[in-house]
């Protein structure tokens, strides 16, 4: 008999075939929103605490720690004081253990531009999978995403984002080298520009190069003032927008190295202790704060269970009701039906039978908005770019 | 001569009855059988049968004739174990029907009662095929094993075969589909099916199982003349066949006489108070 209910279940639902769509769809919607919001919060989560977790501290201006922690680790841009080079140097000095200098202000076709060292590469595991990486001022590796995205290899060209085009006395794009394409991470830094830490200067309009003006005639009218050392010359004089073999040599800083900007720092201890001691040294002198990214970034996910227990808590509500108004169709359809069931109760069926039958088709219904409503949430997990990257 | 001057007293002792109502009194009084109850099979509440003395023999053909509302669908559904006598005892064969339970009752129904309606009810989203095949969808398979164990001996068949959806039956339902001329529309919906085709298949679905009792319910009061003369042929040759009883109610007397034995509800109606039910044998060898 229960092969036959079955049969006469999926003979029911086939034969409604609009019926069984409409309460299909409202069941895998209704099942589908909390199911896609828990997978999406599962991969934000643990995209997130995996990033955080392979960067033991952190190092950065005092102010919000997310901001810090989602600037430094996910690249997203923020409004963060900078931090001075110099505190990189003291920071390198005392630590033992590998101390990687951030700094991401700037962009290239809207990918974070982050200037670092060679070190970063190597404590992040990251390769080039093709050409190489950043060996001069100008130079830039790009990540996977980024190479796909905007169709760049090794030998092409990338230039930065202008901050302001119609004020020149701030730094124009600059024509970066693309040496190499990273392999792909499944990471930010697959959507990032990397380049040496001179050049984020260089973009932050710091370091610059120009023609000789010293020891090369030049225009009269650049010239603001002249002394047997020094040269005071306009605003107007043309910087390079690109570091070439030629030009290289010209670029320069005028500032104090130790004052130069960098967005974060980030240290890899060689043990716990040192990096506790470490920790406890920088938060000590009160002008920047050394973070745990792992403990930060558990702080944040608090933050987004509680929206989740929030989106759950309406998704119950949700599912009620769409409880409620598939029990009024299912009611309806009873007395719509109660012919029907009249004939197979003078047959010989039982209520309880009857009532199997009707299960069974509730039960199938459930079953196809089951299969919909997961397809449709991995779907949509797969789907959706990295979350980690949205906020970024 | 009348249907009336036919209709004589039932002697009992002379026949091998398949269906034996003695002394019944139901009442549609909206307590025990609500008032629904009543409206579904045709009457209103407040509607009282008694039934001194019926027998339908074994093997017989009986029609069962009356006014709108005389209680025809009653009597039959007292039969088939669907309502239950407040009063006396209802057997089919040798099981006394009332006294079964619920269970037990719809066990002997589907097992050994094929039943064919007048709006033909058949399940719209099932084929023609799977409607012939429903009393084997809806039953367990320990429907005739619901049976008590004092009767299932005594049940036609020998005993609780149980009804199982085999090969065999699937042949035997194919076979008789082509009896009955529509052994090629078995895989079309009932809405594809003209009125005659459907009933076809209704009377299949009342035969698959092989029963010791058809009851039809005005099972031609939809068809045209016609197409209601070769259901009717065609449903007496299968319960000739299987040698299955017949109790057909129907509003048209001009079938009657192909049946040896009527039950008039008409007259049950004009003796209310001291009813019996009346049966005539054609032949006139029950007296």
């Amino acid at each position: 008999m229960r092969g036959g209910l079955w049969l006469l279940a999926w003979n029911h639902v086939l034969y409604n075939r609009a019926q069984t769509v409409i309460l299909t769809l409202c069941l895998a919607v209704t099942m589908c929103i909390p199911m896609t919001t828990r997978m999406l919060i599962g991969l934000y989560e643990s995209d997130l605490r995996a990033r955080a977790q392979a960067t033991p501290l952190l190092a950065g201006a005092r102010g919000n720690r997310f901001d810090l922690s989602l600037a430094a680790l996910y690249f997203r841009h923020s409004e963060l004081e900078p931090m001075p080079y110099g505190e990189f140097e003291s920071i390198s000095r005392e630590a033992a253990g590998v101390c990687v200098p951030i700094s991401v202000r700037f962009t290239a076709q809207g990918y974070p531009v982050v200037g670092t060292s060679a070190d970063y590469f190597s404590v992040r595991g990251m390769q080039p999978a093709t050409g190489e990486l950043p060996q001069l001022i100008g130079d830039a590796v790009v990540g996977w995403d980024v190479a796909q995205d905007l169709g760049l290899s090794a030998g092409d060209s990338l230039f930065s984002d202008p901050v302001d085009l119609y004020d020149i006395a701030k730094p124009s794009a600059l024509k970066m080298h693309v040496t190499g394409v990273l392999a792909r991470t499944g990471s930010p830094d697959d959507r990032a520009v990397f380049t040496d830490i001179k050049s984020a200067w260089v973009l932050e309009g710091i370091s610059h190069g120009h023609q000789d003006v010293v020891n090369e005639p030049l225009d009269p009218q650049m010239v603001i003032g002249k002394t047997d050392e020094l040269v005071a010359v306009s605003l107007a004089l043309m910087e390079y927008n690109e570091v070439t073999p030629e030009n290289a040599w010209t670029f320069h800083t005028h500032a104090d190295p130790s004052t130069l900007p960098l967005t974060a720092v980030l240290v890899w201890p060689t043990d716990a202790k040192s990096g506790t001691i470490l920790k406890g040294k920088v938060n000590q002198k009160r002008l920047y704060q050394m973070v745990i990214p792992s403990e930060v970034i558990s702080d944040l996910m608090a933050f987004v269970f509680r929206i989740q227990a929030l989106f759950d808590s309406l998704s119950v509500i949700l599912g009620l009701s769409t409880m409620m108004l598939i029990v009024l169709v299912m009611l309806l359809s009873a007395r719509i039906r109660s012919r029907e069931f009249m004939t197979l109760n003078r047959i010989g069926c039982s209520r309880f039978t009857v009532l199997k039958l009707y299960a069974m088709e509730l039960g199938l219904i459930l079953f196809l908005s089951v299969i919909l409503a997961v397809g449709a949430a991995t779907g949509t997990a797969k789907a959706l770019p990295d979350l980690v990257h949205l906020v970024s | 001569m009348s249907v009336a001057s036919q209709i004589q007293e039932t002697d009992s002792e002379h026949l091998v009855p398949m269906v034996h109502l003695r002394h019944v009194e139901f009442e549609y009084d909206g307590g025990r059988h609500a008032q629904g109850v009543a409206g579904a099979v045709g009457v209103s509440a407040g509607f009282r049968l008694s039934i001194e003395n019926l027998v339908v023999e074994q093997g017989g053909r009986a029609a069962c004739i009356g006014a709108s509302g005389t209680g025809k669908t009653t009597l039959v559904n007292l039969i088939a174990g669907i309502l239950v006598p407040d009063a006396g005892t209802v057997y089919l064969g040798p099981i006394e029907m009332s006294e079964l339970s619920d269970e037990q009752r719809r066990s002997i129904r589907v097992s050994m009662i094929g039943m064919v309606f007048q709006e033909f009810e058949l399940l719209e989203y099932l084929s023609a095929g799977d409607n012939i095949l429903l009393p084997y969808y809806i039953a367990s398979a320990r429907a005739r094993a619901g049976i008590p164990r004092k009767y299932r001996g005594e049940t036609p068949d020998g005993g609780p075969a149980g009804l199982l959806l085999t090969t065999e039956v699937r042949r035997r339902a194919a076979r008789l589909a082509d009896e009955m001329r529509i052994g090629h529309l078995l895989k079309r919906k009932p809405s594809r099916l003209s009125q005659g085709e459907r009933q076809r298949v209704a009377i299949c679905r009342a035969l698959v199982v092989e029963p010791q009792l058809v009851i039809c319910d005005e099972p031609t009061g939809n068809l045209d003349p016609d197409t209601a003369r070769i259901t009717l042929d065609m449903l007496f040759d299968q319960a000739d066949r299987s040698g299955a009883t017949l109790l057909m109610v129907t509003h048209n007397h001009g079938y009657l006489e192909r049946f040896n034995q009527t039950i008039d509800m008409a007259e049950l109606a004009g003796d209310m108070g001291t009813e019996r039910v009346i049966a005539a044998d054609r032949e006139g060898d029950v007296s």
